[in-house]
């Protein structure tokens, strides 16, 4: 939509974008579980989504390539990572969900979350740092230097 | 010759799919609770402590692991001697069409609906089934007179990272797993396992991989015991070689990245040495039963004994609210 020069059903200005597709809810929910999808697979939109919607942030679940890290760095933006198969747990932090757009795509349409006390990491921060990267290379070292734990 | 009828069919089915979206095989949660004890990676700790905690609200509350409710997968295993038959009025249906109605009446359970993830058309217009139909079936013809049913629901994020190599005799299979896994990134949602399937064509290698993971985790007693073939020497060897790899419970670093590494494998053609790894993420979902003909089968619930006692504590954290949050603010 954004390369045909449409506007948006949705204002990201500010936002933070949640890359979740969740279950309906049941009874008195607001949602069903809810967790993380993986966020590797939004790289490619991200510079544009960055540099054309004024979005701030993104949560999801795994490591972001070059590109993605290289956009967040220079749009000070910042990428943010929940529990893969913690979704129950999540989904209590959400406290309101509405469906802002393309109801018609079921659980790949855009809600709207208001959420409270979600447990997340900064995975790429504003400069660029990558959990994913320092995270697993001071593991393998410090593996390497003590016997493996059976 | 023994009689099945079609209604038990599905009402077992769609009963083993409700079981596994909410209750995570007893194996994992165990070996997932030991590894979260010995894990000295404080994130990944955070991270399996979330997932244990999770689990066990899903068992107490019978609503998904994980918003992912799968693709599902079923293998059976159908004893010669048996036939399948419908009731008085009812039309007599095929195997693939059971397993969906199976499939049907487990997602759109009103007490506990499941998430519709399947999308038709996949290379066009990928439109949704909303049930989460159609299931991918294999079956095999074997010896007897009952029908054995695995029944699996797959993540997608996990299945995305699924590897192939044709690879050439000589060539190593432990070099290409330790060279390939960290491809892979955190996608998969580790700690989980890795299916590895050996040898026969592209597509047995495939199916190997993916029915290795309905095994239950046991390398422990495999490390106690030691290997007896070469697939259970292939087993403890990649299982030390990629936990060295340092990956860590969601690629966060740590001490754990596979509970269990299987593998499975079948006589190949000279020329060939075909491998495929497939992961299983946090969320490993599959159930086994028979039916003989005597009615439907529905598991029994675990003993929740089994899940640890986690309350999470955030009060290491620091609380932000995204509705006020500056960019100068992200930026600390």
């Amino acid at each position: 939509m954004l390369d045909r020069g449409e506007k948006l059903p949705v204002d990201f200005r500010g936002r933070f974008i949640y890359y979740v597709g969740p279950v309906d809810p049941v009874r008195d929910e607001v949602v069903g579980p809810a967790g993380p999808t993986t966020a590797t697979r939004m790289d490619r939109f991200t510079r544009q989504m960055l540099s054309e919607t004024g979005l701030l942030g993104m949560v999801g679940k795994a490591e972001r390539g070059a590109a993605a890290i290289a956009a967040i760095k220079e749009f000070g933006a910042v990428y943010l990572m929940a529990v893969g198969g913690a979704a129950y747990l999540v989904s209590k932090a959400i406290q309101g969900a509405r469906v802002v757009a393309f109801a018609d795509l079921g659980m790949e349409a855009i809600y709207e979350f208001d959420v409270r006390d979600m447990p997340v990491t900064v995975a790429v921060d504003s400069q660029g740092t990558s959990v994913h990267q320092t995270g697993p290379a001071e593991w393998q070292r410090r593996i390497a230097g003590v016997p493996i734990i059976q | 010759m023994i009689i099945i009828r079609q209604e038990d069919f599905v009402a077992s089915v769609a009963g083993a799919l409700q079981y596994i979206s909410y209750y995570h095989p007893v194996d994992y949660i165990t070996s997932l609770a030991a590894a979260y004890e010995r894990e000295e990676s404080p994130a990944a700790r955070d991270a399996m402590a979330q997932i244990l905690i999770n689990s066990r609200m899903c068992a107490e509350g019978h609503r998904p692991i994980c918003q992912d409710t799968g693709i599902v997968t079923v293998f059976l295993k159908v004893g010669m001697d048996v036939r399948f038959e419908a009731a008085a009025g009812e039309e007599s249906k095929d195997i693939q069409t059971l397993v969906d109605e199976g499939v049907r009446r487990a997602y759109l359970d009103p007490d506990n609906k499941l998430r519709a993830s399947i999308l038709a058309d996949p290379a066009g217009k990928r439109t949704n089934t909303k049930d989460n139909t159609p299931a991918c079936v294999t079956v095999e013809l074997v010896k007897g007179a009952t029908v054995e049913v695995t029944v699996a629901a797959k993540g997608g994020g996990s299945e995305a990272k699924a590897k192939f190599a044709m690879l050439e005799p000589s060539d190593s299979i432990v070099e290409w797993v330790l060279k390939t896994v960290p491809t892979m990134g955190a996608g998969w949602c580790p700690p989980g396992m890795l299916g590895i399937g050996i040898g026969g064509t592209a597509e047995k290698a495939m199916l190997l991989a993916k029915q290795s993971l309905m095994d239950p985790i046991n390398i422990q007693q495999l490390q106690a015991r030691g290997a007896k073939t070469r697939a259970e020497e292939l087993r403890l060897e990649i299982y030390e070689k990629v936990n060295r790899l340092g990956i860590g419970a969601q690629g966060l670093g740590g001490l754990t990245t596979v509970l269990d590494v299987k593998v499975l494998d079948y006589p190949t053609h000279a020329a060939n040495l075909p491998v495929a790894m497939i992961p299983n993420c946090a969320a490993t979902r599959h159930a086994h039963f028979v039916l003989d003909g005597s009615g439907p089968v529905f598991l029994d619930p675990p003993s929740l004994d089994a899940w640890p006692k986690l309350t999470y504590d955030v009060s290491a954290a620091r609380r932000v609210n995204l509705n006020a949050v500056t960019r100068a603010e992200a930026a600390t």
